[in-house]
């Protein structure tokens, strides 16, 4: 913890005409976990395909490690940086297998295979995220959850030292969403994998995150811990709801209730 | 342990195809309207010629099989569509104005095959020009601009044979129903050349082939340019396929069905799927193609005829076994 | 008495009635070139109101007005001539005849296999069109004609006469068969066709079949170029071990509708080919 692992400088992300987040600067430091939050459309999404160059940003720059992002080759951020995107729909049948062994593209020369280390370090994700068990199978046989553990893996395999993660657990059953956090969790603390991850659920992101950024109306409404950032009166502006906020007394991280209109 | 065998059945696998193509060339040659023998070939100066004129024919036909499927492969993958068939992008279409356009003109005869590949290039430079947003091509724009492009041409060809049908009526039908007994005898060895140029320029690209059809953000995070990548293979694929409908017309079915008959065995590794789908189009073709020339004989069935029928209920069957994965 | 008047008088009136009907207001359309053919031969020609695109002989079709093409005539023109009768092939127009019929026109097709059908089908023309007589005498001219050819390749021995190919089209390879006239034609003018085996009337053929066979004569009918055509044979792989080709005796040059239309003109249309396989004029 404490160098600047990214450093995001007066970013303005759209798409052509269409400008969705304006002015938005931040800092992470390394071995960080952020959570992204934000009401639907705020741009959460845009935000990360930005900093990952999937869309070309509208103004501002990025830095990388003190390097400005636009400087890298797409393959020299392909071995810093990894991504797992939010589940969408494959017309082709894909083994688990398969999958894997993308992760070292980025490392591979066009007319090399893979080597023995490449396949140790595939070997060694698979005993990290403990998916042995579905190594021999198709994703289409797999569940949404044991999918998201194949595409983690993958990503894990690329041995970035940031990971970007858009929603992981939309989808999936309450016991599948800590199965997955719990894993990040490990990942960034023992593993030192510093991550970024787009939430929905605002629980979820107080209790793992180290700080939270939240967006709104096109800008960062609050960058901070939970604890700072996350109470009643922000929560309401932007979710225009109503809702109590108490401390969760294991974790002691702030806890969002939601009151439904039949108690207010 | 298992991984190494992997590469050893990959090996394995177009082995044998390799194998199978090289046996059907050679001897394939042996069927056909005139009974001959081996022993005439060398002795007979008629025997060895119409030896030679099949098997000019049948290597046509391999690579004619091979270039399209390799194009069904790649558009396949691009367009993250399992129905994509190298026709899809509007090349035949334009290919076969270009052919009708020359018959009309009259003039030299070879004059035929360049105007269908000109035409076809034509197709492709439209397509390209109009899915272009932002520098980037959408595979959903390059689909619809396909299919738009496919029918404007479509529609003047039939406006131009409408009009000018005297010339035109026994020319179609070789547009139509695609035809391997060619006249013009220098285009092989530029099919030849193209072919397995564009085959193994293809393989170059398998690795991005292999994550491209998983998905652009995928690619993208994985540091391939895909923006370049996916110009790149269209013109590839689409090069071959006009090659392909500007000397033989329409053969369909076959950049359809073999991609996927090929991932049967080596699922969706395109440094096996696209020489698997070179080898096994060849084959596909030059069977195709004996069973045209000889079950009717002397008359010929168009090959494209055969390969409706074979590929058609292939098709299907593929369909339902594909179905839990299609309508998920 | 009074009866008698009747009767006569509806005769009259009868016979006026159908003079009318078969007398100067017959309106003919054609959308086959051939039966156009037949039709001037058989001196309707000034009945002839429409004929399609391809309707070009004699030079008199020029002024009559089209009613569209050969493979798609214009029903609505059609219908509007108002015609008493309409003369179409079989296969391709098939369906416009069918749609012709369903909007009330008389339709009449003609289909010669040979040229035993085409003299019936003139025949049958001629008695519709009330040219029974002119119809009888154009068939036996034809015949006469015929038979005088007839009887001069009698003379000649099946081994002396030389094994032809005509070529349709070139790619695919086009040929005539044995169920259409043209095989029949060649076989008339004193040749042998090459493709008399196959039971198709246009069928596709592998280039094999010509190799073997080698024929004497290659008569191209698409096109009218005598040195291209010989050149473009002789491009092929192979064809140069033909005999048509090392005897320079590919021929381009016979009017194709002389050879490709049942119509009165086959005899002159045998008369070209006997030209061409023997070397000498028929007369």
């Amino acid at each position: 913890m404490g160098r600047i692992l990214l450093n995001v400088e007066d970013l303005s992300c759209g798409y052509g005409e269409k400008v969705v987040l304006k002015g938005i600067s931040f800092q992470m430091e390394e071995g960080e976990f952020l959570g992204i939050i934000g009401p639907n459309g705020a741009g959460k999404s845009t935000l990360l395909k930005t900093i990952l160059r999937i869309i070309p940003p509208l103004k501002g720059r990025i830095f990388f490690r003190d390097k400005d992002i636009s400087k890298f080759s797409r393959i020299m951020l392909a071995q810093e940086i990894a991504y797992v995107p939010q589940q969408t729909q494959v017309w082709f049948s894909f083994s688990v297998m398969e999958i894997l062994k993308m992760g070292r593209y980025p490392f591979l020369r066009r007319y090399k295979s893979e080597a023995k280390k490449d396949l140790d370090i595939i070997q060694e994700k698979i005993k990290l995220t403990g998916i042995e068990n579905l190594v021999y199978s198709n994703l289409e046989e797999l569940s949404w959850g044991e999918r998201q553990m194949v595409f983690i893996t993958r990503a894990l395999i690329q041995e970035p030292k940031l990971l970007f993660l858009d929603e992981p657990t939309a989808h999936l059953d309450v016991g599948h969403e800590i199965k997955i956090f719990d894993l990040l969790y490990r990942l960034n603390r023992q593993n030192n994998i510093s991550i970024i991850s787009v939430l929905h659920d605002l629980n979820l992101a107080s209790q793992y995150c180290d700080r939270l950024l939240i967006l709104f109306d096109g800008r960062i409404e609050k960058f901070g811990k939970p604890e700072e950032v996350l109470d009643y009166r922000t929560i309401e502006k932007i979710y225009d709801t109503v809702v109590i906020v108490k401390e969760n007394p294991i974790t002691k991280r702030p806890y969002v209730f939601t009151i439904p209109e039949k108690f207010r | 342990m298992g991984k190494i065998s992997i590469k050893k059945k990959g090996f394995l696998f177009i082995g044998i195809l390799c194998l199978i193509l090289i046996f059907l060339i050679l001897f394939s040659g042996f069927w056909g309207t005139v009974p001959i023998s081996v022993k005439n070939i060398f002795s007979m100066d008629r025997d060895r010629i119409i030896f030679i004129l099949r098997l000019k024919r049948i290597i046509l036909g391999a690579m004619v099989g091979g270039m399209l499927s390799v194009a069904g492969v790649i558009f396949q993958a691009i367009l993250r569509n399992p129905l994509a068939d190298p026709y899809i992008l509007g090349v035949s279409s334009g290919g076969g104005l270009g052919a009708v356009l020359a018959l009309i003109w009259g003039g030299s005869f070879l004059k035929i095959p360049v105007f269908a590949f000109l035409g076809g290039l034509l197709s492709i430079f439209l397509v390209q020009s109009l899915s272009q947003v932002n520098g980037r091509l959408p595979p959903q724009n390059l689909l619809l601009s396909g299919v738009v492009i496919g029918i404007i041409f479509t529609n003047i060809l039939v406006f131009i044979v409408w009009f000018f049908e005297d010339r035109l009526i026994h020319g179609i039908i070789w547009w139509l129903l695609g035809n391997l007994d060619v006249i013009e005898n220098n285009l092989l060895l530029t099919v030849i050349l193209m072919g397995i140029l564009g085959t193994f320029f293809s393989f170059l690209f398998a690795r991005e082939l292999n994550v491209l059809s998983l998905g652009e953000e995928e690619a993208i995070s994985l540091g391939i340019d895909v923006e370049k990548t996916k110009r790149v293979l269209v013109y590839i694929a689409s090069l071959i396929t006009a090659i392909a409908v500007s000397v033989c017309g329409i053969i369909g079915f076959v950049g359809l069905i073999i991609p996927h008959i090929v991932r049967f065995f080596s699922g969706n590794e395109h440094r096996l799927l696209i020489p698997g789908s070179f080898l096994m189009g060849g084959i596909f073709v030059v069977i195709s193609d004996t069973f045209a020339r000889t079950f009717f004989s002397p008359v010929e069935i168009p090959i494209g005829v055969i390969t409706a029928l074979i590929g058609g209920p292939m098709f299907l069957i593929l369909l339902q076994k594909k179905k839990k994965i299609l309508f998920k | 008495m009074k009866p008698k008047v009747i009767e006569i008088s509806l005769l009259f009136i009868f016979f006026i009635f159908s003079l009318d009907l078969f007398g100067q207001d017959l309106r003919i359309v054609s959308i086959s070139p051939s039966t156009t053919e037949i039709i001037f031969a058989l001196g309707l020609g000034d009945f002839l109101v429409g004929v399609d695109s391809f309707s070009n002989y004699p030079p008199e079709t020029e002024k009559i007005e089209k009613v569209g093409t050969f493979s798609q005539p214009n029903l609505e023109k059609i219908i509007s001539l108002k015609p008493d009768i309409v003369f179409a092939t079989g296969l391709e127009q098939n369906p416009t005849v069918a749609r012709l019929k369903r909007a009330g026109l008389k339709v009449y097709t003609v289909d010669p296999a040979n040229i035993k059908e085409l003299f019936q089908n003139i025949l049958e023309i001629g008695k519709i069109t009330q040219r029974e007589r002119e119809a009888r005498k154009l068939i036996f001219k034809m015949s006469k004609d015929l038979s005088k050819i007839e009887r001069k390749i009698a003379n000649i021995e099946f081994s002396q006469r030389p094994k032809v190919f005509l070529e349709i089209w070139y790619s695919p390879l086009i040929t005539c068969g044995k169920n259409s006239y043209i095989d029949e034609m060649i076989s008339l003018a004193g040749g042998i066709n090459i493709a008399q085996n196959i039971k198709r009337k246009f069928s596709r053929i592998s280039q094999e079949l010509v190799i073997k066979e080698s024929p004497e004569i290659i008569i191209i009918s698409y096109m009218q170029n005598q040195e291209r055509a010989r050149e473009f044979v002789l491009s092929r792989y192979g064809w140069d071990s033909i005999t048509a080709v090392k005897k320079n005796r590919v021929y381009a040059d016979i009017n194709p509708d002389l050879i490709l239309r049942p119509g009165p003109r086959i005899i002159e249309g045998i008369k070209e080919l006997y030209k061409r396989f023997y070397g000498e004029n028929f007369d």
